[in-house]
């Protein structure tokens, strides 16, 4: 293979890695924005997804189109079901609480989809057909460009819903101030729970996007740490910033994997990571902002 | 609320604060003493092992209990430690210089990472250290040449002057004299100038800062104190695990030094020690709950995890200052007997303090 197709070739393959690191990011970003909860139990929402996803279309034969649909709506349900039997609990204690509280829900989670499915490794279809797409030249797989139009749309998609919709800002004035919002009669629990649903959702669609690429097994939560990575490059507030982090970080990945030795992709991003810390400490989409004495 | 009844202003910083503490140290550390006479080998074994979890969990203290900085990686300082020390032991260095050099190569990562995250705080801190703890045991992984990859590399035993502690009574004094230096060490440091730097840091960055805390340099000092005694504690351990491999100084064991420090009580070194025993004991403990479960599931680790996850929320959830905050409230009402009410203790109904202006 010629050097420039290659380039382009992982090139677009980052691409769309990168778009679903950036919708982990972004389910991360959703809950930070309105609740300063970074939520830790979001890689195992997304495993969960992975294997309700596999459990749906393999073992009951469902169509998978129907499978991944019900595996978002359990994922979403669970999301919204751990707010408010859990977290909705501690709210008002310091963020070191909220951390440790959302860990324990990791691994409690962790541990009972380790009991439902056990440690075997699984394979998930994609929605899209197995075949291969010729642009300019390049051929692609249908399943990463599906990635990546599907990450566009619900970027879009939510950043229309943020910015123009009633509930969008009523959102946006919860993360604001959650005093100021109730007193204005939003109904701050009821948004919060929507908001759990919602990342819990946008979880789910990565994990069920992602398990096809991989293998569904009980490793898939640790995808969380780049989710992490990139939400912390995305400086943890916008929508847009998550997905440009994330797509970054992912092309990083890639090209580290083609041009370095495979083994030394995951401390690429870690190193990348940390510089980019050192230079922006907001992060790269961080605005003027200072802490409260 | 606390009450403290102090009746000069040395009862602030005196060492021992009771004459009651007193005795109660005396005779934690005399049955310490003597227990080996007495108990079985099985125990000695575990004793031990606990000795050096409260020493890396004092280490992690220091950094999150006294300077507020809680961090989620603190696996790599256990896993540095360990690993220099083998090396060192490996290449012939007697054990004394080599331990002093696995203290000192600890602390220098731990200036390392205060200079990489001086800038962040809170969650952008125990995310970033998180990752640190994960490049770390990344780096231990695929340095082959002078750590042996992921085949890792046996430990030679533990001999001080001819002396073997190879032997688990010697092996449990090793431990224990290294303990109480370690609890001294912290003890003093919370009552000295810079301890109480470090307290004034977690209170409030800007409060000290504005009394003339120089806070780059305080969290840099607390990184390197913390990282320097819990890699002393990380090359304890390595002479307990054998044979050391970069898995072995995971996410998880980064997550059970939290665990514990929580279950103990946060900032207290009282507090580190009660999370050392019962996380030392919590796989003994688990493998009894297990024993009970039905035996298609007994041999996962799938019930390990709920178990783990189920006490970390529900400490969480109703006791936030751990075992030791209970204890206090206890002493509290048994000190105030029959003056205490019941809202001596009441949480008041909080709502969302933002972290952001």
């Amino acid at each position: 293979m010629p050097d420039i197709e290659l380039f382009v070739q992982s090139l677009a393959n980052g691409v769309s890695v990168g778009a679903i690191y950036g919708l982990i990011a972004l389910g991360f970003v959703l809950v930070y924005k309105s609740t300063e909860v970074v939520n830790f139990a979001l890689g195992d929402l997304l495993m969960f997804s992975a294997f309700a996803g596999w459990s749906l279309s393999v073992a009951l034969g469902w169509p998978i189109w129907l499978a991944v649909l019900a595996a978002i709506f359990l994922t979403s349900l669970l999301s919204g079901i751990i707010n408010e039997a859990v977290v909705s609990r501690i709210i008002g204690q310091p963020q070191f609480a909220h951390i440790l509280l959302t860990l324990g829900i990791a691994f409690t989670l962790r541990g009972l989809i380790l009991l439902i499915w056990g440690a075997d490794q699984r394979s998930l279809d994609s929605l899209a057909p197995d075949t291969l797409l010729e642009v300019a030249g390049i051929t692609l797989r249908a399943e990463r460009v599906q990635i990546i139009l599907i990450t566009l749309v619900l970027v879009i998609a939510l950043q229309f819903f943020f910015r123009k919709t009633r509930f969008g800002l009523a959102l946006q004035a919860l993360g604001e101030n959650q005093m100021a919002a109730y007193l204005m009669a939003i109904p701050v629990r009821r948004a919060i729970s929507g908001i759990w649903m919602l990342s819990g959702a946008i979880a789910a669609i990565a994990g069920l996007m992602l398990a096809p690429l991989l293998l569904v097994d009980t490793n898939l939560w640790l995808v969380m740490v780049k989710g992490l990575i990139v939400a912390v490059m995305g400086s943890f507030h916008s929508v847009p910033g998550a997905l440009g982090a994330g797509i970054l970080v992912g092309v990083i990945e890639q090209l580290a994997g083609v041009y370095l030795d495979a083994e030394y992709r995951d401390l690429v991003v870690y190193a990348s990571f940390f510089a980019i810390l050192a230079v922006f400490p907001k992060g790269l989409f961080g605005g003027q902002s200072a802490k409260k004495v | 609320m606390y009450f403290d009844f102090k009746t000069s202003y040395n009862d602030d910083i005196r060492l021992i604060r009771r004459p009651l503490s007193g005795l109660f140290y005396a005779i934690a550390f005399g049955t310490a003493l003597f227990s080996p006479l007495v108990i079985s080998e099985f125990y000695i074994t575990e004793s031990s092992a606990i000795f050096v979890l409260g020493i890396i969990i004092i280490g992690y203290m220091i950094s999150a209990g006294m300077a507020g900085l809680v961090g989620l990686g603190h696996a790599a300082f256990v896993g540095v430690g360990a690993y220099t020390h083998a090396i060192l032991l490996g290449a012939g260095v007697p054990f004394l210089i080599s331990i002093f050099s696995a203290i000192a190569v600890c602390a220098l990562l731990g200036v390392m990472l205060a200079v990489i995250s001086l800038r962040l705080s809170g969650l952008y801190l125990a995310i970033s250290t998180l990752i640190f703890a994960l490049a770390v045991e990344h780096i231990l992984g695929s340095w082959e040449t002078l750590t042996g990859g992921y085949e890792g590399i046996l430990v030679p035993d533990p001999i001080i002057f001819g002396t073997s502690f190879a032997s688990s009574i010697n092996y449990y004094y090793l431990t224990l004299s290294a303990l109480v230096s370690v609890i001294i060490l912290a003890a003093n440091l919370m009552r000295s100038l810079s301890g109480r730097a470090l307290i004034g840091l977690r209170d409030s960055e800007q409060a000290a800062a504005s009394l003339g805390i120089n806070v780059l340099k305080t969290k840099s000092v607390a990184f390197a104190l913390s990282g320097a005694v819990t890699g002393f504690g990380g090359a304890l351990m390595s002479h307990q695990i054998f044979f050391i491999t970069p898995e072995a100084f995971n996410m998880m064991l980064s997550l059970q030094i939290v665990l514990a420090a929580v279950i103990g009580g946060l900032g207290s070194i009282t507090g580190a020690l009660i999370g050392a025993v019962v996380i030392g004991w919590m796989p003994e403990l688990i493998s009894q709950i297990k024993a009970l479960l039905p035996v298609s599931i007994r041999y996962q680790p799938g019930p390990d995890l709920v178990i783990y996850g189920a006490v970390l929320i529900g400490f969480v959830l109703f006791e936030p200052l751990g075992l030791y905050g209970r204890w206090k409230k206890i002493e509290n009402w048994l000190l105030t007997f029959p003056l205490d009410r019941k809202a001596t203790f009441a949480k008041t109904r909080t709502y969302m303090k933002s972290e952001r202006v």
